[in-house]
């Protein structure tokens, strides 16, 4: 048996063990007998957050707002007006390519830091905003049916804003492990786009037509960004509990009845994208290849061999990549 | 003692486990689901709406709340020294950890540091 003093605990297998150096929580085990047959276990399944938080049939108690959000009365493009943008299939022709490629080369233009526009603050911020993006008069999305059907979250501009933060969140942490000056480059792109969009829908969506006062809810939700972060890293770094109270403050309104799977079910959707984007290297996440997993899907952990048989995929698929405009230095090993 | 009584003993003394919030936010998850199942053995009239939970659903909260304080799946997801440790900036969980705890202190110089050099 482990004294308290030696601050270990012992998960469901006895050849875990786990340090837990940064958090405070008490150690304590519920449930968990150490049994020589553990060995035979099958390891323990996890379910797909959406699978998870239908399990719950706890009676839904509205949570008072205090206010009744106004809700967008028209809609605005997804991305921009630009054509470019919009248009998936784009594609430039062929000598303004060459011309392209010519001036990064003469040049010597740092693709990796010139990417992280087109890549954070498109490609990933519309990654964020679809997560939660509904329309009133519209079905919604199978993620906005995650939140809004399933977690049964107020359909709000604010929740819509949170459920952005979070992503955001997601998607700054891996940005932190890419080198300094990229990642900060891309985290900028990301938030400046995040909150140049929040600006443009409150004017076009929801009709508000005093600056000043979006101008104020800007900051407003500036203040909201700091704090979620701030309490999401804590999270991530210290104990699931204190990440699952930080999502029940931040995208859960602070509910005092809200049902605790529904939390289980969002925490266990914000560590396994984590886990899939702490598999993924540098160079594939900088050129924008990251999806969010749906919810309805479950991720498994992989093995060491899994991992390496990854890398040797993305080294093949980024080998044939040498225009300039392709050049990088960002990592394929790590 | 009825089943339901005895999940939501259960869940009370897991949630008195729970560790105070570091900070000081605008709500405690700890003291606000306290009060709830406290109330919900109490049978409140005031807080009727809690009473009417099942017993499965019962036994999922608990289960769920005790799967969170046991760490399930930040070690089923275990993440390694690549986004603990990010290359970008290798202290900035300790230092944010730090501060968050009160052990340390930055001063005026490591702020203006931070400030102009982003870590």
């Amino acid at each position: 048996m482990l004294s308290r003093s030696s601050r270990r605990l012992v998960v469901s297998s006895p050849s875990i063990i786990i340090r837990r150096r940064i958090s405070t929580t008490k150690v304590a085990q519920f449930e968990s007998k150490n049994s020589i047959l553990d060995k035979y276990k099958k390891p323990e399944e996890v379910e797909s957050p959406s699978q998870l938080a239908a399990d719950s049939t706890l009676p839904n108690i509205k949570q008072d707002l205090k206010t009744n959000p106004r809700q967008a009365s028209s809609k605005g493009p997804f991305l921009s007006d630009n054509s470019i943008e919009n248009d998936p299939t784009y594609k430039m022709s062929g000598w303004k390519q060459s011309i392209g490629q010519q001036v990064i080369k003469l040049f010597q233009i740092d693709m990796d830091k010139s990417r992280s526009g087109p890549v954070a603050g498109s490609v990933y911020f519309g990654e964020c905003k679809r997560q939660g993006l509904y329309y009133p008069d519209e079905p919604l999305s199978d993620t906005a049916k995650f939140y809004y059907e399933t977690l049964k979250l107020p359909q709000s501009f604010n929740q819509q804003f949170q459920i952005s933060i979070l992503h955001y969140w997601i998607l700054s942490v891996r940005m932190r492990a890419l080198p300094f000056k990229y990642g900060k480059d891309y985290q900028q792109k990301l938030v400046d786009r995040l909150f140049r969009d929040l600006e443009l829908r409150m004017a076009q969506e929801l009709k508000i037509n005093s600056n000043r006062i979006i101008e104020g809810y800007l900051k407003d939700y500036h203040t909201q960004l700091l704090g979620s972060v701030l309490t999401y890293d804590e999270g991530l770094v210290t104990d699931d509990i204190t990440l699952a109270s930080a999502l029940w403050r931040n995208v859960f309104n602070g509910n005092p009845n809200v049902d605790i799977r529904h939390i289980e079910a969002l925490l266990v959707y914000v560590r396994s994208q984590l886990y899939v984007l702490s598999k993924m290297t540098d160079r594939e996440f900088g050129f924008g290849k990251f999806k969010f997993v749906p919810p309805n899907q479950t991720v498994k952990p992989i093995t060491k061999a899994q991992e390496q048989e990854l890398i040797e995929k993305a080294k093949q698929e980024f080998a044939t990549s040498d225009l300039p405009s392709q050049k990088s230095v960002l990592s394929l090993d790590e | 003692m009825s089943s339901k009584k005895e999940l939501t003993d259960k869940i009370i003394s897991l949630l008195r486990t729970l560790p105070k919030d570091r900070l000081n936010y605008y709500s405690s998850f700890k003291e606000v689901q306290l009060q709830r199942f406290q109330n919900l053995n109490s049978k409140d009239l005031d807080h009727n709406n809690v009473i009417d939970i099942s017993e499965k659903d019962l036994r999922l909260q608990y289960d769920s709340l005790r799967d969170l304080v046991n760490d399930k799946y930040k070690n089923y997801y275990k993440l390694d020294d690549k986004l603990l440790k990010p290359k970008g900036n290798p202290i900035y969980y300790d230092r944010l950890l730090s501060s968050i705890k009160g052990e340390r202190k930055e001063t005026l110089w490591e702020a203006a540091r931070t400030v102009v050099f982003g870590r």
